[in-house]
């Protein structure tokens, strides 16, 4: 009884009640034997049977026999605690005894539903679980719940389709929300595609208006080109670290107008990354023309200014701006939030297949991946629209799946990214629509048309007259000059033993992989796991699919795992009414059964603090008499109450209230009687 | 009737096509136009002043601005009107922008374009009437149709938000589809396992009233006020009183027997009979020592091969089905041969933030070459022994705070040569 500080010195007096759950138990167990059994333990005051104790006369019980006897432990043996524990916790406190002065058995789940064929070992069986409880029950303490009010604020971090879906439904819920966004637009990658598959509405006419409504929204306070640094804290306080980077460009006075861009020196020599390199900007931009907000941002990494101090004899764009915004004097701006909770709508990259020579990407300009198509093929990409390389439409067109997808090499993505079918299907369909004398050839594992409209969407484009050609997984695919000594373009496709295909443009579909800094950089600030596929790791796949591990952050779209538009935003709409609930409740209630250090005991040794899989426990010194010590200190909004640091401590320095090393003990030492 | 036109710039955005002082002057001779103005930024802050001054000391009583999408602005003009006194429904708004400036390059037609665009306008605002917006109050409640894990999930965050929620089940019991299922893709989980603890929330809840059995006949009204009509099906068992304890069941005279496969005529071919034999009669021809039997089989076989499986149906009477059902619902079971090191891997949550999918991969390339049925490989979810974690059983032996480094060194200590 070493750690049992508090133990109380009042003589225990137990009260046990055995329910009979009409039949259920009573049928099995001799449940008369059992309260016999029970008036023979130690501490035990009365016991009584009766056939429903959850009903209100088997609560009434309770709480008289408290008044009039006196008790100050209560026992129930009945169903399972995840049942009625709540319902007996509520009847003590009525009967005016601090409700963790309460234990449950469960005779019924774990005794007389799986040992009908043996009522007698049944019975035996009840009165050892019962045993067991009272020893347990003798060594409780009372205990407080306590409560810990939350910011009524949330984060988004994360500006495309999923970041502004979250936003706008935490929003349209009341609450203040910050949208955080590494670039200098809210818009994400949907603001890059130009048609959405499978019912081919315009990307951009289906993104903007939200795009605009998250600016307009008078709750969502928009922190484009910011980013994330630093996370503390915990549901309903959080304290959320962001830096503003300096865009050099007031965004109070910019209108928009572009006389900057156009004004600039090094005008159409920035390889713009919104058409992914394919055309050139100049130094001040906009992503692209719908951008929200319409400010322009001089990009700090080229700008003459700002890297050498100097830009001609005096910087062009200053001169041209007629509202006076250019301020190159600006610095990152660091700001700190508290919000209640998170959302992580931090999005993907797309595979780079230079990493597979054998595609010739990077080799053969002709050889494109299907986001570069996505930008040909828009009408607000480099081309206008049109499907041409170097100013040469093609004529015959394969679009090979799978690229980084479906893997089987070791280290390789060996998931299936879920979009590359219908968007290669949809490239499909816009060759044949632009070019309809074009020859189209889809070279696929796997047709996978599993979504609504799925299906019918492939047959429409197979019977479009697009080919579609299987190929083996395992089958490498090489990509080759046709002529290697002309220049005439040709490329030859070769996979097997099949007879070799000829293009003169190749399409990548290339596989949704984690961003490059999401288990280096957001993972870790926010202390959330990614799995082996580098995706963040949701709290159950199954039944809390958008939840984290961790209270209060939630995931929304790609970063959690390759998903398409509709998935996306129904995720982000869930993501934002979870991440509501706690804002809405307007405080957190915590159970007390956590974590709680014994100082005396523990020696700051931290063998508890890596296996804690909740980040609730810090390695701390403070000064004592004179000496520093070490020791570990809770926070009890993130600590679950698992036991794995009690299991842990070789020391008995730490405890889960509750569930005390002495408590357990007892309880095992009752069930081999050797009390 | 005072109609006041303003034409904004947009810094070039729309100056740069049209020419705004000429739409301007055009459209200042219209009868009941009594003021036209433009400017650098209509939606700033002194644009807008510009408006609310004319109002109040022009008294106009309609006002149509020509600019950008109404989807940007359309709110902050209506704003300015009813800040500056005017119902702000007789405001009328022309997109010169996106539908006129930034589409068309040539100025002269640009601006005979945007001219047309902002005289339809005015003439849409002279006849313009007061409107007011109406607000309707909204029920705070909200009713969930169908308990399956979907209805189940819907009215359990609608409820911990703290409204009231009705759940309203065609079916006796919530549950829905997913309750039928045995196992879940494709982690496995067992299906009953995940759902029934949200059953018991949902009944639990106190913001969720649960209407089993009973189906939505009619809905009226809209958002915020609809009125929906249940029937609740009689279920003939008073809900308040049943306690499921289901002697109704046993004593109904038709009650449900299950039909059991016809026995064969003759006992299947088994290897190794005498031994299974021996196994039976060791354990009394009993049905209570099915797991008993099947565990030591499993010990001999390292898997349970079907035909003592078969064998153990005819000599025990015990349906094929219910041996199979204990055959897969024990982990301890296997219907594939285990190989003679049979590894366990823990990818439990404890073990799994620790690494332990690293270590699997290292144990699948580390016995990659070896022959077959030396190894076989199998994931669980947790071997009660977290803070030890990653863990690894090899036969019965634990391994834990396993390391990638040290996966080779545990593996060739098994002794797999002797």
């Amino acid at each position: 009884m070493s750690i049992d500080e508090n133990s109380e010195s009042e003589e225990p007096k137990v009260g046990v009640y055995v329910c009979e759950c009409g039949i259920n138990i009573s049928a099995v167990v001799d449940v008369q034997d059992v309260s016999k059994y029970n008036e023979t333990l130690q501490n035990v005051v009365t016991s009584k049977v009766y056939k429903y104790m959850c009903s209100d006369p088997g609560q009434n019980m309770i709480k008289k026999d408290i008044e009039e006897l006196g008790l100050n432990r209560v026992v129930v043996a009945s169903c399972s605690p995840r049942m009625h524990e709540p319902t007996f916790r509520n009847a003590v406190a009525d009967g005016g005894l601090n409700p963790y002065l309460f234990e449950m058995t469960n005779i019924r789940e774990h005794c007389s539903w799986v040992h009908k064929d043996s009522p007698e070992e049944a019975t035996e069986k009840a009165k050892d679980l019962i045993r067991m409880a009272v020893a347990k029950a003798r060594l409780l303490e009372p205990l407080e719940k306590s409560e810990v009010p939350v910011e009524p604020t949330a984060v988004v971090i994360g500006a495309g389709i999923a970041g502004i879906q979250a936003a706008l439904s935490i929003a349209d819920n009341g609450f203040k929300v910050y949208l955080v966004e590494r670039t200098p637009s809210v818009g994400g990658r949907m603001s890059q595609l130009d048609k959405t598959f499978p019912t081919l509405d315009c990307s951009a006419c289906i993104l903007t208006p939200r795009m605009v409504d998250v600016a307009r929204h008078p709750n969502i306070e928009l922190l484009t080109y910011s980013e994330v640094t630093e996370v503390s804290g915990y549901i309903g306080n959080f304290s959320v670290k962001i830096t503003k980077k300096p865009r050099y460009i007031d965004i109070e006075k910019c209108v928009g107008c572009g006389l900057c861009a156009s004004a600039c020196r090094l005008t159409g020599r920035i390889p713009n990354e919104f058409n992914l390199g394919m055309d050139k900007r100049a130094v001040p931009y906009i992503p692209f023309p719908q951008a929200v907000p319409l400010k322009f941002t001089i990009d700090g990494s080229r700008c003459l200014m700002v890297t050498r101090g100097k830009c001609g004899d005096h910087p062009l764009c200053a001169e041209a701006c007629d509202a006076d915004a250019i301020d190159f004097e600006q610095k990152p701006e660091e700001i700190e939030l508290k919000v209640g909770t998170i959302v992580i709508a931090s999005g993907f990259d797309m595979y780079d297949p230079s990493h597979k020579p054998e595609y010739g990407y990077g080799k053969y300009k002709n050889v494109i991946t299907g986001l570069e198509f996505e930008r040909l093929v828009s009408s607000s990409g480099p081309t206008g629209g049109h499907i041409e390389i170097e100013g040469v439409e093609p004529k015959n067109v394969v679009l090979i799946q799978c690229v980084g997808s479906r893997e089987r090499e070791e280290g390789g993505n060996s998931y299936c990214s879920r979009v590359c079918c219908m968007y290669t299907a949809k490239h499909g369909h816009l060759i044949h629509e632009k070019i309809p004398d074009a020859n189209i050839t889809i070279l696929y594992t796997d047709v996978r048309a599993f979504g609504k409209g799925f299906e019918e969407f492939y047959n429409r484009v197979k019977g479009e007259g697009v080919n579609y050609v299987k190929r083996e997984l395992e089958e490498p695919i090489e990509v080759v000059a046709k002529n290697p000594e002309g220049d005439d373009n040709l490329l030859m496709i070769k996979s097997g033993d099949a007879p070799p295909l000829e293009a003169d443009m190749v399409v990548l579909a290339t596989a949704i992989v984690p961003r490059e800094d999401a288990k280096k950089k957001i993972g870790q600030v926010l202390k959330i796991s990614t799995g082996a596929d580098g995706f963040f790791l949701e709290a159950h796949p199954k039944l809390r699919p958008i939840d984290t591990i961790t209270s209060g952050i939630f995931l929304a779209g790609c970063g959690q795992g390759p998903k398409d538009i509709p998935d996306t935003v129904a995720q982000a709409s869930g993501a934002a009414k979870r991440a509501a609930i706690p804002l809405a409740q307007g405080r957190v209630e915590l159970e007390p059964l956590k974590s709680f250090l014994v100082d005396k005991n523990c020696d700051g040794c931290a063998y508890c603090i890596d296996p804690c899989p909740y980040n609730a426990l810090t390695l701390i010194e403070y000064m004592k008499k004179g000496d520093m010590k070490k020791t570990v200190q809770v926070t009890e909004a993130l600590c679950q109450g698992c036991g794995v640091c009690q299991a842990t401590c070789p020391k008995q320095g730490i405890v889960v209230k509750g569930f005390k090393l002495a408590q357990l003990n007892a309880m095992v030492d009752a069930a081999l009687e050797v009390a | 009737m005072k109609i006041g036109v303003y034409v904004c710039e947009c810094g070039i955005n729309i100056a740069a096509t049209v020419d705004v002082e000429k739409v301007v002057e055009y459209v200042k001779d219209i009868p009941k136009v009594a003021v036209t103005r433009y400017y650098k930024y209509m939606c700033s802050d002194p644009g807008q002043t510009l408006i609310k001054k004319d109002i109040e000391e022009l008294g106009l009583d309609r006002v149509v601005v020509a600019s950008c999408s109404p989807r940007m602005h359309e709110l902050t003009f209506r704003t300015v009107c009813k800040e500056a006194g005017l119902n702000p429904f007789c405001f009328e708004m022309a997109n010169i922008r996106e539908q006129c400036s930034w589409v068309h390059k040539d100025k002269e037609r640009g601006t005979e374009k945007a001219i047309s665009l902002v005289m339809s306008a005015v003439a849409r605002a002279a006849l313009l009437e007061p409107l007011q917006m109406k607000k309707v109050g909204v029920v705070p409640n909200a009713m969930v149709i169908g308990a399956g894990i979907a209805g189940i999930q819907a009215a359990l965050d609608i409820a911990d938000t703290g409204y009231k929620t009705y759940l309203v089940e065609r079916t006796a019991s919530v549950g829905g589809r997913m309750s039928q299922l045995d196992k879940t893709f494709p982690t496995l989980d067992c299906s009953a396992c995940i759902l029934t603890p949200k059953m018991v929330d949902v009944a639990r809840h106190p913001n969720i009233e649960l209407l089993t059995y009973s189906e939505v006949e009619n809905i009226d009204g809209y958002v915020g006020n609809f009125k929906v009509r249940v029937r609740k099906r009689a279920r003939s068992v008073d809900e308040s009183k049943c306690t499921g304890c289901g002697v109704c069941t046993e004593n109904c005279p038709i009650s449900l027997q299950i039909q059991l496969q016809d026995k064969p005529d003759e006992a299947p071919v088994v290897r190794d009979r005498e031994y299974i034999e021996e196994l039976i009669e060791k354990n009394s021809y009993h049905e209570g020592p099915l797991v008993q039997i099947m565990l030591e089989v499993n010990d001999k076989y390292r898997y349970l091969p079907r035909d003592v499986l078969e064998y153990l149906s005819y000599k025990l009477e015990i349906p094929m089905t219910t041996i199979y059902r204990v055959a897969t619902f024990y982990k301890s079971f296997s219907l594939e041969k285990r190989g003679k090191f049979h590894i366990k891997i823990c990818l439990g949550t404890a073990c799994h933030v620790r690494g332990a999918r690293n270590i699997l991969d290292r144990v699948k390339s580390s016995i990659s070459g070896a022959e077959e049925g030396l190894f076989s490989i199998e994931t669980v979810n947790c071997l009660g022994a977290c803070a030890l974690g990653p863990i690894m059983v090899i036969n019965d032996e634990v391994h834990g705070n396993v390391t990638v480094d040290n996966v080779d060194k545990i593996i060739s200590n098994l002794g797999v040569n002797e």
